[in-house]
Order: C-alpha cells, then sequence, then structure tokens
C-alpha cells in the first residue's frame, strides 16, 4: 500500500527543471511573461531606436505632470516637452513620440479622454526626497489598450529614476575611489534618453548609439528580469509553497536553480527581442549574429548567476528589492551602461572589467565597431561565464541555509 | 516526552533491528528566532501506523516542531530521523516517506488543482501513468474529483483545505504531517477531512496531526503529546494522560432507597475508587467506567435501589490540559 519512490523513479525531467517549467507556465499564463520577453523589450527598443536614430513609425503623445516643481525636476520635463524625437528638428508635430506637459489633476482624465497616450507623474516632493538622499518613485498613468505607449512611458520614467540614482553612486564611488569624476561626463546619460548622439571611438569606428543603448539598457532590463526569481522566492517562502516544495523532496538548490532558469530563458527571450527591432525596425547593426546569439547566452549567464547570489541573501521582499537595485545600480554604474564608450573616466572604465556587464558591452562592442567574431571575444566569453560559475555557486552555496532559516 | 522512549527503547538501538524502530524519531529539538525559544527540547516518537496528536495552544510550537520533522527549518538543537535516516535540508531523500500538509493554503493559487497536484507530485519522483493514476485517486479521496480543472482561486475555503490535504498524502507517505488541517472550516467539511484520515488511518499511514481541538484529537489520535511553551508537558494514550494527573472516570447514579448501603457495596467493587452519597444521588470515582458499569447496575438490583439515572463522567483531554498548564486551550469555536 504505502510505497516510496526511489531514485530510478525521478531520473527525468530533474526537480529544477519542473520548477522552472512550473514557473514559466504561470508567468505565461498571466502573461507578465509575455510584458518581460516582448512588450517591454519592443518599447525599450522602441525608445532607442525612435529617440536615437529618428526612424519611426510610431506617433505616441505622452503628458508629464511635474506636481513638484523642483529644479531637478523641471529640468527632466522641460527637456522632454522640448526634445525633437525624429523627423524635422524644427517640427515636433513629426515626432514619433511627444512629451507635453500637462497639470498633474488632469493627467488621469486626459488618458480617459484618450487626449494623450500615457502620462507620467511626478509628485510633489519628489525632488527633495531625491536630493536627501530618499528614494523617489514616479507614477505612470497608462491607457489599458495602449500597451506599447505605456511601456513608452514607463521605460522613460524608469530611466529617469535610474539615472539619478546612478549620478549619486556615482559620486560615492568616485570619491571612495579617490578620484573626481566630472559631472557633465554622468550627465550625458540623462541627456541622452532625448539626444540623437552618434559617438566616435577612439579607434576611429563609428558607434551605433541606438545599438550601444540598446545593449547597455537590455543588460538592465535583463537584470531586473532576471532578479524576479530573489523575489518570487522569498514571495512563496512566506506563502509556504517553498517550503512545500522542499518538503517534497526538493532540494534547496534545486528550487533557487529552477526559478533562475525560468526567469532566465524569458531575459534572453527578452534580449533577443531587442536586438531584432533595434535591427530589423531601426536599422542598427550589432554584427556577426553568431558572436551576438553567443555572448548573449553568456551575458544572461552571468546575470543568472548575479541572480542566484542575490537568491542567496535576500530573506524578506524589500531585501529582495534593495539587493537588486543596489547591485543593478552599482554594476551598471561600475559597469559603464551609463555612459557610452570612451566617455567613461579611466579609473571607471578599469574597474569595468571587473563587472560582467562591463565585460558585455565591452564585447558586444567590438563586434558592432571592430566587426569583431565570435574568436575575437573568446575573454570576455570566458570572463562572462566565469561570473556565472562564480557568483552562481556562492549563491546556491547559501541558499540552503536562506531558505532553512 | 523523553521518558516515554527510554521506558519503550532502553539503550541504544541494536544493529538489525530495524522493524522495531519507530518511523519518525525526533530527539530532543531546539529552534529559537532570536532571543525566543519557540520549541524547547521536544522529544517524541511515532512508530509505523500510529496517529500521533500534538495539541497545545497558539504559539506552541506545534508548526516549528513539524517544520523541523519535514526538513523545512534547521533546527539549533537535537535531531530527526525518518525510518532511521536522519532528515536533513541537504538530503531530499530522507523525506521520501513524508507527506506534510502545511497549516496554510500552500499552493499556487493561479493553477488547477490538478496542476498543482501534478507539480508536487513529480517533484516526489512520480512520473507517467503512475503519476496520473494517484492524481485522480488522491482527488476522489478528497471529493474534488469535479473540480480537478478549476483553479485554486476559484475554491471555497473547505475545497483549498482539502486540496491542499491531497498534496500532501499524494505519494502516500509512509508518515502524513497534518498541521490544523480543520482550522476555519465548516462543520461539513471537518467532518469529510477527519474522515479521510481515518480512512487513511485504517490503511496503515502513520499520522502526526497537530490541532488545539481536544475533540479532534481524542477522535483521532492513539497517543497525545501535549505541548506548551515549546515543551511536550505529557505524552500518552487519552486514559494514561487522565491518570498521570490523578483525574478518574466517575459514575453518578441517581437512585431511590437505601443509598448509604448500596454505595457501600459499590465500594466494594473492583475498579472503584472512592463513592460519595449525595442527595438523591452517589458518586462513583472508577478507573474505567464501562467496565464498572454494569456491576454497579448489579450491585444496585441486589440491594433493593432503584436507578433513576446514569451519568458517565470522563475527564478529558481539555481537563489534563488545564491541570498541566494552568491554561485552557484557546477556543477558536466551531
Ligand atoms: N519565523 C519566525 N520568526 C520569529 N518567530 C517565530 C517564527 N515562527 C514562529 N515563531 C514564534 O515561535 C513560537 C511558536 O510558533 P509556532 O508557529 O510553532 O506555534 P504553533 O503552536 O504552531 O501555533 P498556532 O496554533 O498558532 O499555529 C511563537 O511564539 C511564534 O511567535
Ligand atoms: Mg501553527
Amino acid at each position: 500500500m504505502t510505497r516510496t519512490p526511489s531514485r530510478a523513479d525521478r531520473a527525468w525531467p530533474p526537480s529544477w527543471l519542473l520548477v522552472a517549467r512550473t514557473e514559466l507556465r504561470r508567468r505565461l499564463r498571466n502573461r507578465s511573461a509575455i510584458v518581460t520577453a516582448f512588450v517591454g523589450p519592443v518599447a525599450l527598443a522602441a525608445v532607442f531606436g525612435v529617440l536615437l536614430s529618428g526612424t519611426s513609425s510610431i506617433d505616441v503623445t505622452i503628458a508629464v505632470a511635474d506636481d513638484d516643481a523642483s529644479a531637478l525636476t523641471s529640468d527632466f520635463t522641460g527637456s522632454l516637452v522640448d526634445a525633437d524625437t525624429g523627423g524635422d528638428p524644427d517640427d515636433h508635430r513629426d515626432d514619433p513620440v511627444t512629451f507635453v506637459a500637462i497639470d498633474a489633476a488632469d493627467a488621469v482624465q486626459a488618458v480617459d479622454d484618450g487626449e494623450v497616450d500615457a502620462a507620467i507623474v511626478i509628485p510633489a516632493g519628489f525632488g527633495a526626497s531625491i536630493t536627501s538622499g530618499g528614494g523617489g518613485e514616479l507614477s505612470v498613468i497608462r491607457d489599458p489598450a495602449g500597451r506599447i505607449s505605456g511601456a513608452i512611458a514607463e521605460a522613460v520614467a524608469r530611466e529617469f529614476t535610474i539615472a539619478l540614482s546612478s549620478r549619486r553612486l556615482a559620486a560615492a564611488t568616485a570619491v571612495s575611489l579617490g578620484t573626481a569624476v566630472d559631472p557633465a561626463s554622468l550627465d550625458t546619460f540623462v541627456d541622452s534618453t532625448t539626444t540623437a548622439i552618434v559617438e566616435e571611438e577612439p579607434g576611429g569606428g563609428t558607434i551605433d548609439a541606438a545599438g550601444f543603448y540598446g545593449v547597455g539598457m537590455s543588460i538592465m532590463f535583463l537584470f531586473f528580469t532576471v532578479s524576479f526569481a530573489a523575489r518570487s522566492i522569498v514571495a512563496e517562502r512566506h506563502n509556504g509553497v517553498v517550503p512545500r516544495m522542499l518538503a517534497s523532496s526538493a532540494a534547496p538548490w534545486e528550487v533557487a536553480t529552477g526559478k533562475v532558469v525560468a526567469v532566465s530563458a524569458l531575459g534572453l527571450a527578452g534580449f533577443t527581442t531587442v536586438w531584432g527591432v533595434t535591427s530589423l525596425l531601426f536599422g542598427s547593426s550589432w554584427g556577426s549574429p553568431v558572436a551576438v546569439v553567443a555572448l548573449m547566452v553568456c551575458t544572461v549567464l552571468a546575470v543568472a548567476g548575479v541572480a542566484t547570489f542575490v537568491c542567496g541573501l535576500a530573506r524578506t521582499e524589500p531585501q529582495a528589492d534593495g539587493y537588486t537595485s543596489m547591485v543593478a545600480f552599482a554594476l551598471a554604474l561600475l559597469g559603464g551602461n551609463f555612459v557610452g564608450p570612451g566617455q567613461a573616466p579611466a579609473a571607471l572604465r578599469r574597474v569595468a572589467s571587473f563587472t560582467p556587464n562591463g565585460q558585455a558591452i565591452d564585447a558586444f562592442s567590438r563586434v558592432a565597431v571592430d566587426g569583431a567574431g565570435i574568436v575575437d571575444v573568446l575573454p570576455q566569453m570566458a570572463a562572462l561565464l566565469a561570473f556565472a560559475v562564480l557568483l552562481g555557486s556562492m549563491g546556491l552555496a547559501r541558499v540552503t541555509r536562506v531558505m532553512t532559516s | 516526552m523523553s521518558g516515554t522512549d527510554q521506558r519503550e527503547h532502553s539503550g541504544a538501538p541494536v544493529p538489525g533491528t530495524a522493524p522495531s524502530l519507530p518511523l519518525l524519531r525526533c530527539d530532543g529539538l531546539v529552534r529559537r528566532f532570536g532571543e525566543r525559544t519557540a520549541v524547547d527540547g521536544v522529544s517524541f516518537h511515532i512508530s509505523a501506523g500510529e496517529t500521533y496528536g500534538l495539541l497545545g495552544p497558539n504559539g506552541a510550537g506545534k508548526t516549528t516542531t513539524i517544520s523541523m520533522i519535514a526538513g523545512i527549518l534547521r533546527p539549533d538543537g537535537g535531531r530527526v530521523e525518518l525510518d532511521g535516516r536522519r532528515v536533513d535540508a541537504h538530503d531530499p531523500e530522507a523525506k521520501r516517506s513524508l507527506g506534510l500538509v502545511p497549516q496554510e493554503i500552500a499552493l499556487f493559487d493561479d493553477l488547477s488543482a490538478e496542476e498543482n497536484l501534478r507539480f508536487f507530485g513529480s517533484l516526489q519522483g512520480l512520473r507517467g501513468a503512475d503519476l496520473r493514476a494517484r492524481v485522480a485517486a488522491t482527488l476522489e479521496l478528497v471529493g474534488l474529483s469535479d473540480r480537478a480543472k478549476d483553479r485554486i482561486s476559484e475554491f471555497s475555503g473547505g475545497m483549498q483545505r482539502r486540496a491542499n490535504i491531497a498534496v500532501g498524502l499524494l505519494h502516500r507517505p509512509r508518515l502524513l504531517v497534518l498541521d490544523e488541517p480543520t482550522a476555519g472550516v465548516d462543520p461539513q467539511s471537518r467532518n469529510q477531512i477527519l474522515e479521510s484520515i481515518e480512512q487513511l488511518r485504517a490503511e496503515g499511514m502513520a499520522v502526526l496531526y497537530t490541532t488545539h481541538y481536544m475533540e479532534e484529537a481524542e477522535r483521532l489520535c492513539d497517543r497525545v503529546g501535549i505541548i506548551d511553551r515549546g515543551r511536550i508537558v505529557a505524552e500518552g494514550t487519552r486514559r494514561e494522560l487522565v491518570a498521570q494527573i490523578g483525574e478518574h472516570d466517575r459514575l453518578v447514579v441517581r437512585a431511590d432507597g437505601p443509598l448509604d448501603a448500596f454505595a457501600a457495596t459499590v465500594g466494594t467493587l473492583a475498579g472503584v475508587r472512592e463513592v460519595h452519597v449525595g442527595t438523591g444521588s452517589i458518586d462513583v470515582v472508577v478507573d474505567d467506567a464501562a467496565s464498572t458499569l454494569a456491576a454497579v447496575v448489579d450491585a444496585a438490583t441486589s440491594d433493593h435501589v432503584v436507578v433513576t439515572g446514569i451519568e458517565v463522567r470522563e475527564p478529558n483531554l481539555e481537563a489534563v490540559f488545564l491541570h498541566l498548564t494552568g491554561t485552557a486551550l484557546r477556543d477558536r469555536g466551531d
């Protein structure tokens, strides 16, 4: 009557794959997978493609309500409203994305009435909170029917907060490195979201700015996507599902691996989407497809390693969020996601090679700009895989302790 | 308590005597959360096929104990052995013969009952036709066959409870651990749950059952451990527990006639401890009400006393609990 299944019964699929499969099934069912793998990346690519290359078949109007009206925020709103996002530089009517100023009180109504496609609301006190070192939160009002416009508005809002935080972190990092950072070079990123830039490489090649920021932002997007693993584990520890998996004979490392594998698959899909959209729609060239695919896989693995590491630390949801943001900003900053190639101060450039995203950006730039092939970026791929193995194993070594505490 | 263990297993277990080893053995389990010691040296064992109740009020340490047994919480001290093998988070195989039904509904509420069962069943090593058959049989057992394809989020509270139980017994564990499985369900669902557990028990599955409902512990459990503030303060069958605190069964016999003579006769019967004469009734303290009842009635007949009513008072676990801890079990109401 009672029978205990033996090892031999459970050869395939292994527990981690069962966990990954169920995670993917659930994410596909509630459509969050579609957002992370397709809609978000398309919006991201559209923002960079449209804003940077000026080609477009998109016509979106986004309202910006600045309830804060601090120096910090009026700079941002002013530059958005004045921005020429494509077409004739003197004519804003042909822009693919138009930003208009609006009163916060009218924002919801304007979206409801269809006057604008989405609205970004900066709450009162935002600037003061940022300046004093606290966090800030922007809200985005989106028309449920307009996926793309909402996603663009969210992407813009996120860029702004990332830029603010990265500048704070940059200053702190520079101080701790004992170097002075030219604030102007850090401002470049903020400007870059609204300005078309074609950067000159020291070697003389021309960097396709859309492609470059596409890579940088994809990595950030990837990072946030993959770090959902830690969040999801923490949440399911609290509702009893993770303990139940452990009681059902899954080892803690198998649960963590399964979660990370599932979100990494989505991250890879998202990365591929950005590549496809920027190349096909906006004509960016990322270089040798074989090298690009190989680099993408290695980058996703490295980011998965970082996410596993965070899984090995976070015990609560705020911790999962906090560690994720901290690690993301620190890596993005040090790895040079925010500053164009050639712009980073020398000290930062040296530090960048010790971050997975720094290695990835370096490799993607070589492939895109210098026409490097897969063989030329083997060292970077090896470095990325080393990050994956090192951070991943450190995370897995800790995950048992965290899950059974 | 460990005293019981020692009585039944004097000396170290001898290799080769595996069949007589308990299925589950907890030794000196300790778990702290910061300053608070939630579980403070808990030891007990459960034999194959036995139903053991862990009875205690809120915060007594029931869930913490169970979590250590299921290998999902690291003990700060002590050890758990299941089927002679130490339970350890690093060694999932040791948990194979255990099925856990957690206190909360630990299911994916965006998946159907069947999908949940398939997932957890596959983690337990079930595959293919075997898995399908077990899922179907288990849904049948808990009365959810007709709702198999519905999402957990669309279930009523009682149905969610039953689905929660189904996951724990899907792989037919040798030991089923249930943490307050009837909390917050209506009497009908509760009865259905208790009946399924009785059925499993009859099939030979050992059960560890926590509750703070006395009636459930009395109805289901062969032995009960009373846990309070992280310690097992008493353990045994209901009768043993009751005897331990000096409480006994009572027969209150209402009768007309020469009560003093009747009381004297009853006082000489085997198994009678004390007799008190009241107005219109006598109060008899006995070892076991059921076995003494007939003799008392016979004595009434021979003493020409007319019995007008007999009331049997068996002290329950509530009395034991009150005696041992000075507090009543929390009454959640039904
Ligand atoms: N994760 C935790 N962190 C801190 N304290 C905890 C934690 N889990 C349990 N405790 C504490 O340990 C003690 C025992 O809790 P436990 O959940 O084991 O009680 P219980 O007997 O299951 O109670 P209930 O009948 O309410 O379910 C309580 O004082 C509780 O507050
Ligand atoms: Mg409990």
